[in-house]
């Protein structure tokens, strides 16, 4: 299928819109460049209403608008609403000598329903689609439009075709269940490799099989026959049974794998963060150590404090005053002014009645009397400067013994102090260690919440038995599954011998022939489809991938490969096979190259011809990465339709130059005059089509930063 | 021709190419029959058909061809 042209009427903005879309083989790529709120998105619904209905709607129509939001109720309560777009499918016919020929037929789809305002609601009344087919001589309408569309766009393939940057990343994105992802993948292939239709053939030719066999039975027989009949029949209906048991099974082992896997990851992430037992002991040890080197801090405060308080502070203070001052007394001493012993000197020489030179103190002699009358004069003189004598003589005692005497104190103040700093700084830096320990164990103890590895593991050890017995059981169904396979085998021969034998017999032998050759054609080609074709999607996926980010294996880049495992899980891998997560470990950029690349894959392997309409895939995207995706969707695409903002073209346009058959701008006139430079042509709130290319601009769509740029560009010229 | 069965039809070819020839043009009635059923499927997923009985139709005429073909090779056998 491909997309000619698409018509939108009262569309909410899109009021009266039409767009030619590229079928050019060679300039397949359709442009629609658009600005944010220019009706990127609105188109994209659109079409999809046009092909699905009201469910293709966001929340699937409910609360979902459709006409203009300033439509004039005066008018006319009623505002029709309509989507048309015209198509061509090639399809091969085949011949009657089995080659096949390519016939090609138009097609115009008109969906349209009325909404009905009333007051601030409205109502809609049930959309009706009208397929027409085109020919020369006019269109004629076809019945069940419905079939055909869903025959040729199948809507669960919907997300596939049309999709945007951010909607593409549902088949990998973050926060989703490893299930749901693989869900969306698993039913997008399944989906566009027509497996969901094989599966219920399948199932509808085992119908017809019972049936046969069901008119076996109830023919006249030989009663071997009839055993026979009866019994392939119970093996048909215990191979059904255990078929399904089986996949109930496979079911239960990976729903239980997935829980342990993730039981698994949330141990393992508890425990990087930590043992809650034993980051409490850790705790609590060191909040032990911090009392104790609290201790130790204020032991050391004291004695701090204290040496502000000792003598060897005072004499290494006063020492050098101290020392002059010893230096004077000393000369003081010399001169025997101190210490103060004249007056008992004298006293005793008084008393002895001997003067200090030899002559006497005999009161009757008359010298003795005149010396002894000196003496007591000298002793009266003394007495009188005595009181000062006596301080300097202690001062000078007291001071020789604190400043020459170090005997007590083994270092002086100045060592001491910076020994109790030096011991001080080490005891906070520990305990400041200590500190920013002990805060940081309690985040870890916070960010466990209430994780209780104990009881994850408790889990997981009931969920690693579940699952293993749950593989057994898998294990052992396949066994029996295989078993019964191979006895109805050997069964239906044996029948079939005896249907043969019987001339009525004839025609349920063929028929019993024929659908076991349907079926097995059916199962074979399911399997193969789903090996070898996933496969391939698979290889493809990678491929593109890799192209788009422009990373080579053998060059040592970061991301080496990707691909769709068995389980239908898109990995990643690394250097060395190191499995990357999609979600977590990839850049924007390479997350939407590789959900682009999926969708692209998917397309090619199915050897569909449809278009892929993307919004504003190439967001979050620059450079290498950004013209690779490009170039790489239109070379993967029958028919690529983009809608690209202006700077998205940015750097892209010699592709556009290359590869575009079809670009047309859409413009909001409500830009104006923030963001357009010229007026709208009409008041009417409408989203307007110009044919400006992505190096044009008119009055139209000519945009205030366009006008900056040009000027600049200009001004450069001319410059 | 829906766009999704090219593929699934080329496999569902190469697959009949390896059934038993049970009488000369066999295979070929296979795939036909086959892709019958395949479009009888997807005519039903839209249109809500007899899917069951269609399918056995489809089976029971294949069934007669066989059954045709073996009578006539006991005719033309003698038996």
């Amino acid at each position: 299928m491909k997309l000619l042209s698409a018509r939108f009427h009262n569309f909410r903005l899109l009021r009266d819109l039409t767009i030619d879309f590229s079928v050019d083989a060679h300039k397949k790529l359709s442009v629609i460049r658009a600005e944010n709120e220019t009706g990127k998105t609105t188109m994209l619904a659109a079409l999809q209403w046009a092909l699905y209905g009201d469910d293709a709607l966001p929340n699937k129509g409910e609360g979902y608008r459709i006409h203009p939001i300033d439509w004039d109720i005066k008018r006319s309560a009623q505002v029709p609403i309509s989507a048309q777009i015209e198509f061509e499918i090639t399809a091969p016919i085949p011949g009657p000598s089995g080659a096949t020929r390519q016939t090609r037929k138009r097609y115009r789809l008109l969906r349209s329903a009325t909404e009905t305002i009333s007051g601030a609601g409205w109502r809609r009344s049930r959309s009706t689609p009208q397929l027409f087919l085109m020919g020369e001589n006019g269109d004629t309408p076809l019945a069940e439009p419905e079939a055909i569309i869903v025959d040729y766009l199948p809507p669960e393939l919907r997300e596939v075709f049309f999709t945007d940057g951010d909607r593409a990343l549902s088949f990998i994105e973050a926060g989703l269940s490893t299930t749901t992802k693989r869900d969306r993948v698993q039913r997008a292939i399944r989906a566009l490799l027509g497996l969901s239709v094989i599966e219920s053939a399948e199932r509808h030719v085992k119908d017809a099989s019972s049936d046969i066999n069901r008119k076996a039975r109830a023919m006249t027989a030989s009663a071997d026959l009839q055993k026979l009949t009866d019994e392939v029949e119970e093996t048909e209906k215990a191979i059904a049974d255990l078929e399904e048991d089986l996949k109930a099974s496979k079911e239960q082992f990976e729903h239980l794998d997935e829980q342990l896997n993730h039981i698994d990851k949330r141990i393992g992430a508890a425990l990087q963060k930590g043992d809650q037992e034993a980051l409490a002991k850790e705790l609590e040890g060191c909040k032990r150590r911090i009392r104790e080197l609290d201790t130790q801090l204020d032991a050391l405060d004291k004695a701090h404090s204290s040496l502000f308080k000792s003598a060897s502070l005072a004499r290494d203070l006063l020492r050098p005053t101290l020392e002059s001052a010893m230096a004077i007394m000393d000369g003081l001493r010399q001169q025997g002014k101190i210490p103060n012993t004249t007056i008992p000197v004298l006293y005793e020489r008084l008393e002895i009645g001997t003067c200090i030179c030899g002559g006497t103190l005999d009161e009757k002699d008359p010298d003795g009397a005149r010396r002894r009358k000196y003496i007591e004069g000298l002793i009266e003189q003394n007495r009188k400067e005595d009181e000062l004598q006596k301080l300097l003589t202690e001062f000078y005692f007291r001071s020789k013994s604190f400043v020459y005497d170090q005997s007590r104190e083994s270092m002086p103040w100045v060592q001491l102090y910076s020994e109790y700093f030096a011991q001080r700084t080490a005891v906070e830096k520990q305990r400041e260690s200590e500190g920013g320990r002990m805060r940081a164990i309690e985040a870890r103890i916070a960010a466990l919440g209430n994780t209780d590895i104990a009881e994850l593991r408790q889990n997981q050890g009931l969920y690693r038995q579940q699952r293993d017995d749950a593989n057994r059981k898998v294990a052992v169904l396949q066994n029996q599954l295989a078993n019964r396979r191979q006895h109805l085998e050997s069964l239906t021969k044996r029948r079939d011998a005896l249907l043969k034998e019987e001339s009525k017999g004839q025609l349920i032998a063929g028929q019993l022939n024929a659908v076991q050759d349907v079926l097995l054609v059916l199962q074979r080609s399911y399997e193969r489809i789903c090996n070898e074709e996933l496969k391939k999607v698979s290889d493809c996926m990678n491929a593109m991938f890799l192209r788009m980010i422009g990373a080579d294996p053998e060059q040592n880049a970061i991301i080496r490969k990707a691909e769709i495992s068995p389980d239908y899980d898109i990995l990643v891998y690394g250097a060395e096979g190191r499995h990357l997560n999609p979600d977590q470990d990839l850049n924007g950029a390479s997350r939407r190259a590789l959900t682009l690349s999926f969708i692209l894959a998917l397309t090619k392997v199915s050897e569909c011809e449809a278009p892929n309409i993307i919004d504003t895939p190439l967001g979050m995207m620059a450079g290498y990465v950004k013209r690779e995706v490009l170039r790489t969707a239109i070379q993967e695409s029958s028919q690529l339709i983009l809608f690209l903002t202006s700077s998205e073209i940015r750097d892209c346009e010699d592709i556009l130059d290359q590869y575009a058959g079809c670009i047309v701008t859409l413009t909001n006139p409500a830009h104006y005059p923030r963001m357009l430079v010229n007026p709208p042509p009409s008041p009417l709130v409408q989203i307007l089509r110009c044919d400006c290319n992505h190096r044009q601009s008119c009055r139209i769509c000519e945009r205030r930063l366009d006008a900056v740029i040009a000027d600049a560009a200009t001004e450069a010229a001319y410059v | 021709m829906p766009l999704t069965s090219q593929r699934v039809l080329a496999i569902i070819m190469e697959e009949c190419m390896e059934r038993e020839e049970r009488f000369p043009g066999y295979r070929k009635e296979l795939v036909a029959t086959l892709a019958d059923v395949l479009q009888l499927e997807r005519k039903h997923r839209v249109q809500g058909t007899n899917i069951k009985q269609r399918v056995s139709d489809k089976i029971g005429a294949l069934g007669r061809l066989i059954a045709d073909s073996r009578k006539k090779t006991s005719r033309g056998s003698g038996l």
